[in-house]
């Protein structure tokens, strides 16, 4: 075991009146009495604050601080956290410990970080003696930084309350649509030619939680989530039976040729109810889609299988819901056999190093881009990036507002009206919702009859 | 085709003793006539190959009437074994009093209309010792072939939001330590017998659940299920951290969700673990859990890696192995199940995986060949028995 250089404490916590002072100033000190007499000890620094967001996400805080924690008691060491996130240790362990903690940092947190090489700092003294003070000079004036606490998963009580705020309300409320598109780059320059590819219905999460009395996340349970879908489901299909012939956006024959999507469970799709809707589309000729979870399928891969038996039967077209790039750069989603694959767009995919922009261009291939749809194409990034990977197929916010446009250019009406009024109001199936809307029939086509040109 | 498990109606625990008592009778019986080169006959008629709807209590009584002739024989003795199967042993020839029992027995499912198994699976008679192995074998089947109690799910009512909030509560306070379980991964050794590869550490779920939350079926709402394992995660990883137990531990297995990799109980069962079981600890993942959130897995993954843990990607049904490349995601093992989709693999795609397969379900002799003759190395199952032969070709042809 080593001897402190020197007989005085390297880390003695500064006082002033009474208070101990943030991990920053005992840094500081600790480092000007290091550089004093640096022989035999070593600094590594994890820079969490360098990483992507969401990163650091409260997990990455706890087993960094473990990692960390871990290497100082080895190296009778001392960890210092800071309000950026970063956590440095200073140890009086020889280098080539020092520089494999590095490595393994670097291994487990330079994934997330823009520059993995960047996420750790291994400072040798004397050496870097210079930049390690200047590094922590200047941390001194960071700002706080607001710590993202873990949020707890919701009580599995919720779900009675959820059951009790979906049976209470309206469906309109309640049910929210999307249209999207197929975008088809023309071979003139007249631009690129847009036109309608289905509606979507699905429950608003966000509208649900804020009917609940206590505030609840349930898009954070990655568990009970798929359990209340089967509730949902039954909602769902009860919906659309009553609705039948109110020419409402709930009115599963009330949209001419436009094809309509629905979220459901493997128990949804193989349930009686869905059975006497899909035969319904089938005698009204209205083509229809069900979008079932990547989660859900791999889940339970015999009775999606089942599922997707029957939605070829019934004639519907099985898409396969909320896949990200990473899923395709380590899954082959497609071999699920689905009709169409719903790709969630990042921003990040845009930013991506140069080996996995290729791998990604290849699962993009591979997949058949005429298969995928754009999910969550809420900027122009995401259109551009999608298009230069031959996807046709978007949907998301962006898309909303471009069809708003393309809309609002074809409407008498569109003088009193907003571009955000109109996205709303299409997203809205009743109530006060559309109401405001005067041209209810170019509202629920999604695009002017002749379609448009971009 | 595996062996079906025989699960006709239910016994008292007084019936499975008196079956394994009886399995153990026949396996000295055989013993002492290896070593003293006494001749026997044996008739084994495998009523644990009938399907479910054959072996209600009234056709076992049936059929061990129908041997009634057979008791006539020579030093005659009747064995009825832990998988209803019934071995008849007796003393030189006794063709008649045999062919007696075939028509009795031939008679009794004469007018079923639901495939029968192969006669010459199902009626078979072996000489010992010149079949000893195969007798041996039928037994350690039968002995293999009965689920430990509560293997499935009790009948019960599926878990509801409610009752699941009341056992999560419940977890938090109970005394887990007697639900804490242990099942081997076996290798097959270089003397051709099985060892422990390593050990899976588990709760004993289904009786927990009836414990804490009598007349509820724990895994029958399969997301509800999925939710209580990370509480059931959380308190298997204090138990392991908290005892003695990891100090003297051998290689053993977790099976655990993502979010419980990287939760505080981890880190503690983490900073806990001995150095001598780095690079023995496998973790086991599924897929649902991986793909709900893979940036959370990957940082998992990474930070398993660098403590030393090994991963095992649990595949719930054999041909997800096309979809999820246990390669690419990063896994140093992976599970499958012995079934039909399993034997639809295509080769290639096995071969791809050599020496990282384990197979689970490895119930059956045919299992083992069938996992043999692809170069799997790991079994778990009802016959990956340490101590007992690894092989799987070892019944002739009569008796398969």
């Amino acid at each position: 075991m080593h001897q402190p250089a020197s007989a005085t404490p390297l880390w003695q916590p500064e006082t002033g009146g009474g208070a101990v002072a943030p991990g920053e100033r005992q840094l500081l000190a600790a480092i000007e009495r290091l550089v004093r007499a640096p022989q035999g000890w070593s600094v590594v620094a994890l820079h969490l604050s360098r990483m992507l967001p969401p990163a650091p996400r409260p997990y990455h805080r706890r087993v960094a601080r473990a990692m960390m924690q871990d290497a100082a008691q080895r190296a009778d060491g001392q960890v210092f956290t800071l309000r950026n996130a970063d956590i440095v240790l200073l140890s009086r362990d020889s280098a080539p410990p020092a520089t494999a903690l590095a490595e393994r940092l670097r291994q487990v947190f330079g994934r997330e970080a823009a520059d993995p090489a960047s996420i750790v700092s291994d400072w040798k003294l004397p050496l870097a003696g210079a930049v390690l003070l200047a590094y922590t000079v200047e941390r001194l004036g960071d700002p706080e930084t607001p710590v993202v606490e873990e949020a707890a998963p919701p009580p599995a009580g919720v779900l009675d309350a959820v059951a009790e705020a979906i049976a209470g309300a309206r469906p309109q409320d309640l049910v929210q649509r999307q249209i999207a598109v197929g975008l088809d780059p023309a071979a003139s320059d007249a631009g690129v030619t847009m036109r309608t590819a289905y509606r979507e219905l699905t429950f608003s999460l966000e509208t649900l939680e804020a009917r609940l009395t206590t505030s609840v996340r349930l898009s954070q349970d990655t568990a009970l989530l798929p359990h209340l879908g089967r509730y949902l489901d039954q909602r769902m299909l009860q919906i659309l039976q009553l609705d039948r012939g109110s020419l409402s956006p709930l009115d599963v024959g009330a949209h001419g040729a436009m094809p309509l999507h629905l979220n459901l469970t493997l128990p949804g799709v193989l349930s009686d109810a869905f059975a006497a809707l899909a035969a319904q589309c089938q005698a009204d000729g209205q083509a229809l889609g069900v979008e079932i979870a990547l989660v859900e399928a791999v889940a339970d891969l015999e009775r999606f299988q089942r599922a997707r038996d029957r939605l070829h039967q019934a004639g519907a077209r099985l898409v396969l819901d909320g896949a990200s790039h990473l899923a395709l750069l380590l899954a082959h989603p497609a071999a699920l056999g689905a009709d169409l694959l719903k790709l969630d767009w990042a921003p990040r995919m845009a930013e991506l190093g140069a080996t996995e922009r290729a791998d990604l261009m290849r699962a993009v291939a591979e997949a058949d881009p005429t298969r995928i749809i754009l999910h969550r194409a809420d900027s122009e990034a995401a259109i551009r990036w999608g298009l230069a990977h031959r996807i046709r197929l978007f949907q998301g916010r962006h898309i909303d507002q471009m069809l708003a446009v393309q809309r609002m250019l074809g409407c008498p009406g569109a003088g009193a009206c907003t571009l955000r009024q109109c996205v709303d109001r299409a997203a809205a199936t009743g109530g006060a919702g559309r109401a405001a809307c005067t041209n209810l029939k170019l509202l629920d086509a999604g695009l002017p009859a002749a379609g448009a040109k971009q | 085709m595996s062996a079906s498990v025989a699960r006709p109606g239910r016994r008292t625990e007084a019936d499975d003793t008196a079956a394994r008592q009886d399995a153990n009778r026949l396996a000295a019986l055989v013993r002492d006539c290896e070593a003293a080169g006494i001749r026997r006959r044996c008739l084994m008629l495998r009523l644990s190959l009938l399907p479910s709807d054959l072996r209600k209590p009234h056709h076992l009584r049936l059929a061990r009437d129908a041997l009634d002739p057979l008791l006539s024989a020579d030093r005659a003795q009747r064995f009825i074994l832990p998988n209803h199967d019934i071995a008849m042993v007796w003393r030189g020839t006794a063709d008649l009093l045999l062919d007696a029992s075939r028509r009795a027995v031939t008679a009794m499912f004469a007018d079923v209309d639901v495939p029968m198994p192969d006669p010459g699976r199902f009626w078979c008679v072996l000489d010992v010792p010149a079949d000893i192995e195969a007798v041996r074998r039928l037994i350690a089947e039968s002995l293999a072939d009965v689920s430990p109690p509560h293997a499935e799910s009790p009948p019960g009512e599926p878990l509801d939001a409610t009752a699941l909030a009341a056992l999560e509560t419940a977890l938090a306070q109970a005394n887990v330590a007697r639900f804490a379980r242990r099942r081997a991964v076996c290798a097959r050794g270089a003397d051709g017998m099985f060892r422990v590869a390593w050990e899976v550490r588990t709760l004993a779920v289904e009786e927990l659940c009836a414990d804490l939350a009598p007349g509820r079926a724990a895994r029958a709402e399969p997301w509800l299920y999925r939710r209580l394992t990370r509480t059931l995660d959380r308190r298997l990883l204090a138990l392991l951290a908290a005892t003695s137990e990891l100090r003297s531990a051998g290689p053993f297995g977790l099976d655990l969700n993502v979010a419980s990799m990287l939760g505080a109980d981890f880190l503690r069962f983490d900073a806990a673990l001995p150095q001598g079981l780095r690079g023995r600890v496998t973790l086991g993942l599924q897929p649902p859990d991986i793909l709900a959130d893979l940036p959370a897995f990957l940082f998992a993954r990474d930070f398993a890696r660098a403590r030393g843990y090994r991963l095992l990607l649990r595949l719930p049904a054999a041909d997800l192995l096309a979809m999820l490349p246990p390669a690419r995601l990063g896994f140093d093992l992976v599970e499958i199940t012995w079934s039909q989709a399993a034997i639809a693999l295509a080769a290639d795609l096995l071969d791809q995986e050599e020496g990282r397969i384990v197979l689970a379900g490895a119930d059956s002799a045919d299992a083992l060949v069938w996992g043999r003759a692809h170069g799997i190395g790991l079994f778990e199952g009802r016959l990956a028995v340490p101590g007992q032969p690894a092989a799987g070709s070892l019944i002739p042809a009569a008796a398969r």
